[in-house]
């Protein structure tokens, strides 16, 4: 398991490597300098040539992106055009800020999701099942600009018993972690139903229940742990998104997370800020899967003993050599 | 044991990240004093404003960006204040210029305070104009500027290249002026400002928010608001709804069509403020058939400016048909863009080489978008085919600035003298700003003068060419001024604006 999870680390190089190089190359190729995006309109030709000649702008491409990945391996990944700050200091600062919102939202979104949507399939077809299925259907449909909007409306500006912007105190959390959590949830109600009815109805299942095992046994030992694989890898994907993409309630709660740096920075042409940003992003969305990846093994015993026979197999054809 | 084991630490993770994480962002902190707490409409001592972006800098010599000034304008002084028109005294006494127009000498007021205890002396000013020199940002202002030296401690004189009209609107009432200790030895000027103004930094968390408390010394008095927030909120309904909440006491953005809603909620202030920022159709004359003046006199004619705002605007916008009006200093204000009538358009388009060809209207945002699909439809009346795309931002200014576009609406702000429109209209921008591409040897000779002329009159005179080629020959059609909303709670007396679509902190007071 150990080699298993070094060598999905290693693979974070490559793919780190090719991130840098398609985002370099998009915000190198797209029309636009960033000296006209900072200086505005009030600055004339040459003032915008002089400081896209200080930015290093006009230098080739290929010289620039190999200087980059040359600093960038020294742990220099450069300063952002917009503050002048070392890049990787704004990404820090508020990353904890995103952090706390994705683990909140993720959390609930379980803690709601999985318990429904268990009930939803053991109770297929109840009124409890129509009424979840509805409501999550609902939540999945509906974009999460509306919800963050009609909390606003509903919360602060008629019942004023949640703040509206920023992340000051903890009632503030309500709004945005809720708004993050039910779209979320409504599809972990939906997969964990579906992957449920699909297990419970599989022979080991019914041998269980002939065995005469209590129905809590039957669900919980035989049924719901093999009903959980899918279910991991959709809160995996939820927990990735919500950490890079979820601009838009960021933006309508006035939360400064790493989301809402990025698509500044794209905005402003901030080379160097859009690689870091996207390139962090990206690290810990590899790091996410490589932990649901090792989560679906400790879940699903079959997968466990599957590692460890190709590493007999390895070290059996060694000894041949 | 080992599952309450692994629930422990999955509980005990949750904790570390939500204790160890409290506060969020980084903050740069310039004085330990505490920022006061959100106004929320009770709170009268201080006062929550939205702000549509974050801020990118506080040195006010290297900031291009208008949210900035925003924010800085409370914390610096400029020599001058321009507001209607008038130069205000701030930090001196007189001023005068010598007859030739190419000297200016300032008398500082004695005993002025920046935020660091500090007396204001003419180095200071000397410092700062010399910094201001350096900067990209400001070069193209302090241009003018030859030599600027302290004769004594509170005597500030500036020897300009030549005689430079535009210097009290362009330098002396737009450079900032910074303490030359505290800037000089500062590890960070970014967000460690330090000036004379009435209000002083006290934190800046990136992203979230900047905090200001009243500078108690000031020299203009004392500010009726003691605590400052501005609070980054990108989004225009929740900015509007923050107001309503009562969680922001103050927003310059909200949704145009909102606009009547908030004029009828008493609880509610609205101001809508003229900017400067003009707004104009271009187009590319050099291509065909652009470069056609009958053509362009029927766009002029066929183009219902009151329509455009009405229906792609909701009406947030001030009708215009020149780009600069008598508030410019060098405005003649004797041609205008010619006036919507269809029989003339068709006349007109009759008259030129237009052969039904369909031009292409491209927008850089949602709302030009909407502006050119008003456009297409007012066009198709008098027999134009005009198509609509809309592009990337970045692409959209590129191929502008580069001349590869047909049609395009945009917008520019510059000060208040006719002078700074050559950023867009002298024929050395184009590749810049100057995207109809006018190349016009008259143009740009008066720009070349017009700095030079001292009188008032004979100035305005000179610009008159100018005005005459733009709208005689319909090189450009001026459709709008900006207004920026400024939506308040009721219980705030907003006492000045500018024309930057701002108010500064200290013209704002609380009644109840």
């Amino acid at each position: 398991m150990l080699k298993y999870i070094i060598k999905r680390i290693l693979l974070l190089i490559p793919v780190l490597i090719g991130v840098s190089f398609i985002v370099f190359t998009i915000m190198s190729f797209t029309p636009g300098d960033p000296a006209t995006a900072i200086l505005g309109n009030g600055a004339t030709k040459e003032d915008i040539q002089k400081l896209n000649e200080e930015l290093g702008y006009y230098d080739p491409f290929l010289e620039r992106y190999c200087d980059y990945v040359i600093n960038a391996v020294q742990g220099d990944f450069g300063d952002s055009y917009r503050s002048g700050e070392p890049v990787f200091d704004e990404i820090f600062s508020r990353f904890p800020t995103t952090i706390k919102l994705a683990i909140s939202a993720i959390v609930l979104a379980v803690v709601i999701g999985i318990p429904i949507g268990m009930l939803s399939a053991i109770k297929q077809y109840s009124i409890f099942d129509v009424v979840s299925t509805v409501i999550s259907m609902f939540m999945t449909s509906v974009p999460q600009f509306w919800l963050a909007l009609m909390g606003i409306l509903i919360f602060s500006v008629q019942l004023h018993i949640l703040p509206s912007t920023g992340l000051e105190t903890w009632q503030s959390y309500i709004m945005p972690v809720f708004t993050l959590c039910l779209p979320c949830a409504a599809n972990i109600i939906r997969l964990t139903r579906s992957s449920m009815l699909e297990t419970i109805r599989q022979d080991y299942v019914r041998t269980a229940r002939a065995k005469g095992l209590p129905e809590r046994v039957v669900i919980w030992k035989h049924a719901f742990r093999n009903a959980l694989l899918p279910v991991i890898t959709v809160i995996g994907i939820n927990f990735g998104y919500q950490l890079g993409g979820a601009v838009l309630i960021e933006s309508i709660f006035g939360i400064p997370g790493v989301g809402m740096l990025t698509v500044n920075s794209i905005r402003q042409k901030d080379i160097p800020q859009t690689t870091a940003s996207i390139l962090f992003l990206a690290f810990i969305y590899v790091v996410i899967m490589l932990v649901v990846d090792v989560l679906y093994a400790y879940v699903d015993p079959r997968l466990k003993s599957k590692i460890i026979k190709s590493r007999v197999k390895v070290v059996g054809s060694n000894k041949k050599a | 044991m080992r599952k309450f084991l692994s629930l422990l630490l999955a509980v005990a993770l949750v904790v570390s990240i939500f204790s160890g994480c409290s506060g969020g962002g980084s903050s740069a902190s310039g004085t330990e004093e505490s920022g006061g707490g959100m106004a929320g409409g009770a709170a009268t001592d201080s006062i929550t404003i939205a702000i549509y972006q974050d801020i990118k800098t506080l040195d006010p010599h290297n900031s291009g960006m208008t949210i900035d000034k925003v924010v800085y304008q409370n914390v610096f002084d400029c020599l001058l204040n321009q507001y209607e028109g008038e130069y205000e005294k701030v930090l001196v006494d007189d001023y005068s210029m010598s007859e030739d127009g190419t000297e200016y000498t300032f008398n500082l007021k004695k005993g002025v305070k920046f935020h660091n205890g500090e007396e204001l002396k003419a180095s200071d000013v000397v410092f700062s104009m010399e910094r201001a020199k350096t900067s990209t940002n400001l070069a193209s202002y302090t241009a003018c500027i030859d030599t600027v030296t302290a004769t004594d401690d509170y005597t500030v004189v500036f020897k300009l290249t030549e005689p430079y009209v535009p210097f009290l609107m362009s330098v002396a009432s737009f450079v900032p002026i910074m303490n030359e200790k505290a800037t000089t030895e500062s590890e960070n000027v970014n967000y460690n400002p330090v000036g004379t103004g009435p209000y002083k930094f006290v934190e800046y968390a990136t992203g979230q928010d900047v905090k200001l408390t009243r500078f108690d010394e000031w020299h203009g008095g004392s500010a009726p608001i003691k605590d400052v927030t501005f609070t980054v909120l990108t989004d225009t309904n929740a900015s509007l709804m923050a107001v309503e909440s009562g969680d922001v006491d103050m927003t310059y953005s909200i949704p145009s069509i909102a606009v009547s809603s908030v004029e009828e909620n008493k609880d509610l202030g609205i101001q809508l403020i003229p900017t400067i920022g003009s707004c104009y159709i271009a187009y590319n004359i050099e291509k065909a058939p652009f470069d056609d003046v009958n053509f362009r006199l029927a766009l002029a004619y066929a183009t219902n400016r009151q329509e455009i705002i009405d229906v792609a605007m909701d009406g947030m916008a001030e009708s215009t048909d020149v780009l600069w009006t008598e508030e410019w200093a060098g405005d003649s204000d004797v041609y205008r863009c010619k006036p919507y009538d269809v029989e003339k358009a068709k006349e007109y388009l009759a008259k030129s080489n237009y052969n039904g060809e369909t031009i292409t209207y491209v927008a850089g945002s949602d709302e030009y978008k909407k502006i050119g699909v008003v456009l297409q439809e007012q066009y198709k009346a008098v027999g134009i085919n005009m198509e609509v795309e809309q592009l990337e931002t970045n692409t959209w200014v590129s191929d502008m600035m580069n001349g590869n576009y047909d049609i395009t609406f945009t917008g520019m702000s510059f000060d208040l003298d006719v002078d700074l429109w050559k950023n867009a209209l002298h024929s050395s921008a184009i590749g810049g700003y100057n995207f109809s591409r006018l190349n016009n040897a008259e143009v740009d000779a008066a720009f070349d003068k017009g700095t030079a002329i001292l009188d008032e009159a004979e100035r305005a005179k000179n610009y008159e060419v100018i005005e005459k080629v733009l709208y005689e020959d319909a090189i450009l059609i001026p459709v709008y001024f900006k207004v920026s909303p400024c939506v308040y709670n009721a219980n705030l007396k907003v006492n000045r604006t500018y024309p930057l679509g701002f108010a500064k902190v200290a013209d704002l007071e609380w009644t109840a």
